[in-house]
C-alpha cells in the first residue's frame, strides 16, 4: 500500500480515501497497529475497495485487525448498508459458512482435576463430534425435520433434547433467526445438510479444552459476572452451518449474478460481491434463506455442546449440571444482521455485514441478553491452535464500527505454504511436549493450522482493547484440541 | 491433466489454475484439482477407485459449465459421501447450450482415511475465470475451505 494513499487517524486506525479507486462511495478504515497494517496483503485493500463501491454502504468499508484476503469481502470485513435507501444484501459479505461462530462453555473444574484425564476427554470428544472432510452425523434428518431445524435453530435442538432452555439465554439472537423461511431453500440444501447436524467440519474449525492461567483475568468484575475464575477449565469450539449453509450461499450467489444487473442495474467489481437491494424480492428471499443458514449453524453448535456435556459427564461420572457446565455465550462471525444505529443524530435501521468479524455490542444495547446487558456483549476470539483464545466484552468505542470487532488471529500464510513449511506429526508431538493433547482428522490439515500460519492473537486483541471497541476480560490457554 | 495451486490469491482458502486443450480436459483438470485439495494421495498408496457416479449438466457458457461441474462435485461429496477423482467427460453444444455428461470414478470419503485434508465448502466467484489462449483453455478457481 502506497503511503500517500493512507491517512493515519490515530495509532490504531488508518484511512484510505474514496479517491483510491474509481466508484468508491465511502473511504476504507483499517484497524490495527502499524505492524498489523504493514503485514496485510495487498488483496485486502483491493477487496475492501470493492466493498466500498456497493450501493447503500454507509460511513466506511471496514477492515478489522485480523483482516486478510478472502473472496468478495476480505476476511475481517465489515460494512453497513442503508436498507431504506437501496442498500444491498450480499452473500459475499457473509461467506459460504453462514453464521459460523464460536461457543464458550464453562465448568467448575480446575486444571489439576482435568490434567490427567485430558487424553480420555479428547478421545471421547473426537469420537462423539465427527470432524474432517464430509464428516457425517448419526442423526439423519427427514425433509420435514430439516426444515423445522432450519426455522428453529437452537430452540429446535433444545426441543429435541439437546441441551437445556437455559442455553438459549446465552446465545446471540436467543439461538434463533426468527426471519428464516424454509420455503426459500432448495432441495440441494436439505440433501447436503441432512446428515451433518452435530459435526465440526474441517479447516480452521476446532473444539478445544482450555483453562485460565494465573493472571489471565484482566477484568475481574466482568469475569465474575460470566462465572470465570483462574485455573478454571472451559471448552471453546468453532464451527458453522456445514453443507446446508454452504449450499444456500452457492444457490443465491448464482441467483444474484443473473438478476443483479438486468433487474437492479447494479454493477460490481468482483462477482463474489453479487447482491440485490435488501427490500427487493431477491434480497428478501436470500435474507430468509440466510436465516435458515443461521439456524442450521445454531442447531449444529447446540448438538455439539450437548455431546461435550455428555463426554465430560461420562469421564467425571457426574451430571453436567454438577460439573457446573453452562454456556457462557455463543457468537457468530459470518452474518448480516438488521440493527439500529445512530447516524447523524438519528436512529436508523441498517444491515450490518460481518464477514470474519464479530458483533461487539456496547453496554445497554438491546441485542445483549438481559443478564449481561450492563456489561456489554461477550466477544469470543479464537487464536491459532497453539496459542491463546480470549473473551472480550463490547465497549463504547464499538459505536465507531457499527458494533463490530475481530474474530480470530487472522492468517498470514496460505494453506499450501503452511503445508510445505510444517509437518503435522511434528506439530502434534511438540504440542504434546507443551502439554497440549491434539487429535485431528488429518495431519495435513493440522500443518495448515500451525500457529506460525497466523498473526499473534494478542496483537489483534490489543488493538480492539486500545480502541475501546472490545475490552479484554480473560485469556484461555489450550490443553486439549480436536482439529477438524 | 494440468493444474497448479496458487499461493498468492488467498491466504485463508485454496486457489488453483487448471488448463486443457479441450473443454473436457479443462473440466477434468479442474475436477482433479478439487479432489486433490481434499485428498493427499501421496500420503498413502492409492488403489483403484471403487465407485462410479454419473450425472449431467448444462450451461449457457463454458465458465458457467465449469462452475456448475465443480459445485456438483462438492454437492455429491456431502450428499452421497463420495469423493470423485477420475473423469470421463463429454461436452456437446446443442441449441446454444453446453451439455455435459459426466462418468466419474471415486470412493466413499471414509475410505481415504488419513489422506483427507480439507473439506471444500464452495466454489467462489472471486477471480473465477475461463480464458482461451493459443488453443488452450485455462481456468482460475478460488475454493472456500
Amino acid at each position: 500500500m502506497e503511503a500517500k494513499s493512507v491517512k493515519k487517524i490515530d495509532e490504531f486506525t488508518r484511512e484510505i480515501p474514496k479517491s483510491f479507486r474509481k466508484g468508491m462511495k465511502v473511504p476504507i478504515r483499517i484497524l490495527g497497529s502499524k505492524r498489523i497494517f504493514d503485514e496485510m496483503d495487498e488483496q485486502v485493500f483491493t477487496q475492501a475497495a470493492n466493498v466500498a463501491t456497493l450501493p447503500g454502504i454507509i460511513n466506511y468499508s471496514y477492515v478489522m485487525p485480523d483482516g486478510h484476503s478472502g473472496y468478495g469481502f476480505p476476511i475481517g470485513g465489515v460494512a453497513a448498508f442503508d436498507v431504506d435507501d437501496g442498500g444491498v444484501i450480499s452473500p459475499g459479505g457473509i461467506g459460504f459458512d453462514i453464521n459460523c461462530g464460536v461457543r464458550l462453555i464453562k465448568t467448575d473444574l480446575i486444571y489439576d482435576e482435568v490434567r490427567d484425564k485430558i487424553k480420555e476427554l479428547v478421545t471421547g470428544l473426537f469420537k462423539e463430534v465427527p470432524s474432517g472432510v464430509g464428516a457425517s452425523s448419526k442423526y439423519k434428518l427427514s425433509d420435514t425435520e430439516f426444515k423445522e431445524m432450519a426455522e428453529g435453530g437452537t430452540v429446535w435442538a433444545v426441543e429435541k433434547g439437546f441441551g437445556t432452555k437455559k442455553d438459549l439465554k446465552h446465545i446471540e439472537l436467543g439461538g434463533r433467526a426468527d426471519w428464516a423461511d424454509s420455503s426459500k431453500i432448495s432441495n440441494k440444501v436439505i440433501s447436503r445438510g441432512r446428515s451433518q447436524i452435530g459435526t465440526l467440519g474441517s479447516g480452521n474449525h476446532y473444539l478445544e479444552i482450555q483453562y485460565i492461567k494465573k493472571n489471565d483475568i484482566f477484568d475481574k468484575k466482568t469475569a465474575d459476572k460470566f462465572g470465570l475464575f483462574e485455573n478454571q477449565v472451559v471448552i471453546m469450539f468453532h464451527t458453522g452451518s456445514r453443507g446446508g449453509g454452504h449450499q444456500i450461499a452457492t444457490d443465491y450467489l448464482q441467483t444474484f449474478l443473473s438478476s443483479m444487473t438486468s433487474k437492479y442495474g447494479i454493477k460490481i467489481e468482483d462477482r463474489e460481491l453479487a447482491c440485490a437491494p435488501f427490500y427487493s424480492n431477491d434480497g428478501q428471499d436470500y435474507y430468509k434463506a440466510m436465516g435458515c443458514g443461521v439456524n442450521i449453524s445454531f442447531a449444529n453448535r447446540q448438538v455439539i455442546a450437548s455431546k461435550v456435556n455428555e463426554v465430560f459427564s461420562r469421564v467425571f461420572k457426574k451430571d453436567p449440571e454438577k460439573l457446573g457446565m453452562e454456556t457462557v455465550y455463543e457468537v457468530a462471525h459470518n452474518r448480516a444482521t438488521l440493527e439500529k444505529h445512530r447516524l447523524d443524530s438519528r436512529e436508523k435501521q441498517v444491515l450490518v455485514h460481518r464477514k470474519g468479524a464479530t458483533a461487539s455490542y456496547y453496554p445497554g444495547r438491546p441485542e445483549i441478553p438481559a443478564a449481561y446487558r450492563k456489561f456489554g456483549s461477550p466477544v469470543l476470539i479464537g487464536g491459532s491452535m497453539e496459542t491463546s483464545s480470549f473473551l472480550l466484552v463490547g465497549s463504547e468505542g464499538a459505536k465507531s464500527t457499527f458494533c463490530s470487532t475481530v474474530h480470530g488471529a487472522g492468517r498470514v500464510m496460505s494453506r499450501s505454504q503452511a503445508r510445505r513449511e510444517y509437518d503435522g506429526k511434528v506439530i502434534k508431538e511438540n504440542m504434546l511436549k507443551r502439554r497440549i493433547y491434539v487429535d485431528s482428522a488429518s495431519l495435513s490439515g493440522l500443518a495448515e493450522e500451525a500457529g506460525g500460519a497466523y498473526k499473534q492473537v494478542d496483537d489483534v486483541v490489543e488493538t480492539v482493547d486500545n480502541l475501546d471497541i472490545s475490552r479484554k476480560v480473560a485469556r484461555f490457554s489450550p490443553i486439549g484440541n480436536i482439529k477438524g | 491433466m494440468a493444474y497448479r495451486f496458487l499461493d498468492d490469491i488467498t491466504s485463508a482458502d485454496m486457489a488453483f489454475e487448471a488448463s486443457g486443450k479441450t473443454v473436457e480436459e479443462l473440466l477434468a483438470s479442474s475436477g482433479m484439482a478439487l479432489f486433490n485439495v481434499q485428498v493427499n494421495l501421496k500420503e498413502k498408496q492409492h488403489k483403484a477407485f471403487g465407485r462410479n457416479f454419473k450425472f449431467s449438466l448444462e450451461a449457457e457458457n463454458i465458465e458457467s459449465l465449469l462452475f456448475k461441474f465443480l459445485s456438483e462435485l462438492i454437492f455429491i461429496k456431502d450428499s452421497e459421501m463420495l469423493l470423485l477423482g477420475e473423469f470421463k467427460l463429454d461436452v456437446k453444444k446443442e441449441r446454444g447450450l453446453f451439455k455435459l455428461d459426466v462418468d466419474a470414478n471415486g470412493d466413499e470419503i471414509s475410505s481415504f482415511g488419513d489422506s483427507l485434508i480439507e473439506d471444500v465448502k464452495a466454489v467462489s466467484m472471486h477471480r473465477f475465470s475461463v480464458k482461451k489462449k493459443d488453443d488452450l483453455f485455462a481456468a482460475t478457481v478460488v475454493l472456500d475451505v
